[in-house]
């Protein structure tokens, strides 16, 4: 029996915790997001017999981003740019809590109800990078996390 | 207003260069006109949305909050006159707004485009062949309108 149901992209959300008292901010009007990916180390071990030997390490770091309608006014947006300059020279700036979450929807189990998936991070941005203007475009950036930790899933 | 009356209003705006033809501006095809005096005809034509990933929410009367609502919206334009240095000049004027934001009838706007049609555009007014009539055929976009 497949209980597995098509989850549309549109509704997701990504939000952060800057550390800042204001807690978890989404960062409204993405264009797109890219979820945290999973990667461990793969050691590979030379073997006079030309066999394939080897193990899987530690999960490493990795990168994802997302991109937004970015408005220089909004306040939700300025955390990013402020937190970004702060932790330069304050290092318990450097972490931020991000949370992707899944829009609401129900699977095909039986009595299932409306659930939304998050997975739970500690990141640092890395790095914002701006779109080019052009004439008929919009302001977007697309803004880069560095995940230092395992990721928390949470289904409510 | 609503940004039909918002597009009528801001040609019927045009300087007294472009008037009259610009004070019988209007959204229906005209069932008779003065063939010595022209007209602009326009129409929108539809709308267009960059759609973002943000959720859609219901508010307290059930009405759905949402960021993706069309905030592209596709005129066409076209503008009659007997005179073919008139037609130019009102289309060189609605060219001049391009790329123009700001107020916008009774509203504000955050850009507009003015390009002409293409060559494949279906004109949408019927003009009598025995009229001599020039014309020229725009489309204006209009971008992040605001009633005022």
């Amino acid at each position: 029996m497949i209980y597995a149901v098509k989850v549309p992209a549109c509704g997701s959300i990504i939000q952060i915790d800057f550390g800042d008292g204001a807690g978890f901010v989404v960062m409204g009007l993405t264009d797109s997001i890219l979820p945290t990916p999973q990667t461990k180390s793969v050691n590979e071990t030379p073997d006079l017999d030309c066999g394939m030997s080897g193990d899987v390490g530690s999960e490493q770091l990795s990168q994802n981003s997302f991109t937004q309608y970015w408005d220089q006014q909004d306040t939700d947006h300025n955390r990013v740019d402020v937190n970004f300059v702060a932790s330069k020279t304050d290092f318990s700036k450097r972490d931020v809590t991000v949370q992707e979450v899944s829009p609401s929807y129900t699977t095909g189990a039986p009595a299932s109800t409306a659930k939304v998936a998050t997975r739970e991070y500690t990141a640092q941005i890395v790095s914002l990078t701006p779109e080019a203007l052009t004439p008929q475009g919009y302001y977007k950036r697309e803004v880069g996390l560095l995940r230092k930790s395992e990721i928390t899933k949470t289904i409510a | 207003m609503s940004v039909v009356a918002s597009f009528r209003k801001f040609i019927k705006s045009f300087p007294s260069a472009a008037q009259p033809i610009a004070q019988v501006a209007q959204q229906r095809v005209p069932e008779s006109y003065d063939p010595d005096n022209g007209f602009i005809w326009f129409t929108l034509r539809g709308t267009n949305t960059e759609k973002t990933l943000n959720p859609v929410e219901l508010d307290g009367d059930n009405l759905p909050v949402n960021t993706n609502l069309p905030d592209e919206l596709l005129f066409d334009v076209e503008i009659y006159h007997p005179d073919i240095g008139v037609v130019e000049m009102v289309a060189n004027l609605l060219h001049r707004f391009d790329t123009y934001g700001g107020a916008f009838g009774d509203g504000t706007i955050g850009v507009m485009f003015v390009e002409d049609q293409n060559d494949d555009y279906v004109p949408q007014v019927q003009v009598d062949e025995d009229v001599d009539l020039s014309f020229a055929y725009l489309r204006v976009e209009i971008r992040l309108y605001k009633e005022g």
